[in-house]
């Protein structure tokens, strides 16, 4: 059995904006297992990105933590204080990877030099090791020709190239969970494939535990292992990546999968979900999602669902699973996904 | 047979000086007809979007010529043509975000193209229009772009296309800065105002998932060069050049047992042998056009039979 590496337990996000409280994250609660690949995906506004950001400390001064616990190591992170406390946390331990590697190295800086600062820093390594290290992961990243490239700056590198010495950065600093926030949404298919590839190898070769934060399903059913679905602060269906593709049970779930265009049929209308995202100044009652739900319940609006155990593993909140619900067709492209396994996959 | 709305013979697009010229665009050809959504895709640096801006002319064609409707629009051409093609032909932006003056209400935005040739009554009808169309409140008109979501501020971008009443829309990358589920919601818009006001499409976009699902037909782009041509299906089921076959690997799809066991093609420009037996653009079956030489095309020939 896995053993948790972190472990959040109902954790309130607020932000204070303009006179208002936002309260970003809802009393969310998730354990990241040791070694394990998870996705967390959802719209912009679902909170995905505070969520992973508030392991890090890295979100807005207007923001805080409200309550909840967010352990890792036995440590709580959520009642850190001082940034001292926090450095010894980035980087080492917990390290991200940004979506613009356009915007996230420093244009004054030779990549060599910026490489070295996080060996440097975090594997305390000097010198000539240091400047080995560094070649190394230069070459484990996939660039050839390290020593020449090492002294060029970032300009010189295509977007493609920038996002793998990004990576090379984060993997310099030897954490043991790796945040890849929107890792390719910048990058053409071709290089996004490339990258992908390139962030599974290095999670298998240093034995890190990755989470992956992006918007678009298609892209993480290549890397996750375990997928987390967000929408509007809270975490609505959890299970493993074949379970929430071929056998989603919560109507956003079902919303995503069927809006992708992987899907769609030519000539036909594109499955679009209506309305909009919910305000997160107020409060919401029951299902944040009720509001654009087609299927929803009258409950849906009242109280907010548990989490309905579909398998030890798979997890979704929606009043849908309980056994009192009327029993609901889902949608044709989403029985389709789960019959396309049956005949391709066996 | 369709008309042709828009045809490209030979482009060529250069940048830079004497000293340093840098080729975008290599001798391109191809036809768009009337009614049709053409996709245009390629990575960055491609020459994509320099294919975009030479019809619209932001960018000069340094060979070649484009035809409109069977006149020439490329090079020197009288100011009253300029002044019809500047309507008839618009565009629309990637990022909602930075394609809208921030400092301009909506109702000025959207009748920037209209505000010498029409009253301020006549902009007003039609600005409000043009927001109905996109599915939008007439009432958005007094509002400023930091109002509105990324979703919105792409209607407004297209409805500053539609008032101009265009007969060609030129549509760089509309969606790629957008959420999946408002990516959905700009598609439909999209084909629905296809079919009302009779519009033809120029779709540039690096995503083939999204190209499969609006176009008609597609065109792979590789370094300033077509590579292939042909209806979607066609492209997708017998893929031909190596650089098409690598694109649609890359593609990634909601399924996570077939994308674990993908096998991804690189795709690598030495497996061409162009020094003695020189590659053509030549129609390798109808409609179907192939960037090859002579043995390649008698593999691919193979390949299809």
């Amino acid at each position: 059995m896995p053993e948790p590496i972190l472990s959040v337990r109902n954790l309130n996000v607020k932000f204070s904006l303009r006179g208002q409280t936002l309260h970003a994250i809802r009393d969310v609660s998730l354990d990241v297992m040791r070694g394990e690949s998870l996705a967390i995906v959802g719209e912009s506004g679902s909170g995905k990105s505070v969520f992973v950001k508030s392991f890090m400390g890295l979100n807005d001064k207007n923001g805080w933590i409200d309550s909840g616990e967010i352990l890792y190591e036995g440590k709580n992170l959520a009642a850190l204080k001082s940034e001292k406390e926090w450095g010894a946390i980035r980087g080492g331990e917990i390290a991200m990877v940004m979506q613009d590697p356009m915007t996230s190295l420093n244009p004054l800086m030779t990549i060599g030099a910026q490489i070295l600062e996080a060996i440097e820093l975090h594997q305390r390594l000097h010198g000539a090791e240091a400047k080995k290290a560094m070649l190394d992961i230069l070459r484990d990243v996939g660039i050839t020709d390290p020593e020449k490239r090492a002294r060029q700056y970032p300009h010189e590198f295509s977007g493609g190239m920038r996002q793998r010495v990004v990576i090379a950065v984060a993997v310099a600093c030897k954490p043991k969970i790796l945040i890849c926030d929107e890792p390719t949404t910048a990058l053409d298919v071709t290089i996004q494939a490339q990258i992908l590839k390139l962030i599974k190898n290095l999670i298998a070769k240093y034995h890190l535990t990755a989470i992956y934060i992006t918007h678009d399903l298609g892209v993480v059913a290549n890397v996750a292992e375990r997928i987390c679905v967000m929408y509007g602060g809270d975490i609505l269906e959890i299970g493993t990546a074949e379970e929430v593709f071929y056998d989603p049970q919560h109507p956003y779930t079902w919303a995503l999968l069927s809006s992708l265009p992987q899907l769609g049929v030519k000539g036909e209308k594109l499955f679009a979900i209506r309305g909009t995202p919910p305000n997160l100044f107020g409060e919401i009652k029951g299902d944040p999602f009720a509001p654009r739900n087609p299927y929803a319940l009258k409950i849906d609006y009242e109280e907010r669902p548990p989490f309905f155990e579909v398998s030890p593993t798979h997890k979704a909140r929606t009043w849908l699973l309980d056994p009192r619900a009327p029993k609901v067709e889902r949608p044709e492209i989403i029985r389709k996904l789960s019959e396309r396994r049956l005949t391709e996959h066996g | 047979m369709a008309e042709k709305l828009l045809e490209i013979r030979h482009l060529s697009v250069r940048f830079g000086r004497r000293r340093k010229p840098f080729t975008a665009v290599d001798d391109v050809s191809f036809d768009i007809y009337r009614g049709e959504t053409f996709g245009l895709v390629g990575e960055s640096g491609s020459g994509k979007t320099t294919i975009g801006r030479a019809i619209i002319r932001v960018c000069q064609a340094s060979e070649g010529e484009i035809l409109y409707r069977g006149e020439r629009i490329s090079g020197k051409i009288p100011k009253s043509l300029d002044r019809a093609l500047t309507r008839k032909i618009q565009m629309i932006f990637q990022d909602p975000m930075a394609s809208l003056n921030e400092r301009a209400k909506v109702s000025y935005i959207v009748s920037e193209g209209i505000y010498r040739s029409d009253g301020k009554r006549e902009r007003a009808e039609k600005v409000s229009q043009a927001l109905r169309d996109v599915g939008l409140l007439p009432e958005f008109a007094g509002r400023f772009p930091h109002e509105f979501s990324g979703g919105q501020r792409q209607r407004i971008g297209i409805a500053r296309a539609l008032v101009m009443q265009p007969e060609f829309i030129i549509a760089d990358e509309p969606i790629s800065a957008l959420d999946v589920s408002i990516r959905a919601q700009v598609l439909n818009l999209l084909s629905d105002l296809q079919k009302e006001h009779a519009l033809t499409y120029l779709f540039i976009s690096h995503d083939l998932s999204v190209m499969r699902f609006i176009c008609d037909r597609i065109a792979v782009i590789h370094l300033g060069k077509i590579v292939e041509l042909a209806d979607t299906e066609t492209l997708f089921e017998h893929p031909l050049h190596p650089y098409t076959r690598a694109l649609l690997s890359a593609v990634p799809m909601p399924d996570p047992i077939g994308e674990k066991n993908k096998h991804l093609l690189v795709y690598d420009p030495s497996c061409h042998d162009y020094t003695t037996d020189k590659p053509a653009f030549v129609e390798i079956e109808p409609g179907h056009f192939v960037y090859a030489n002579q043995k390649e095309q008698n593999e691919y020939r193979e390949m299809l039979s």
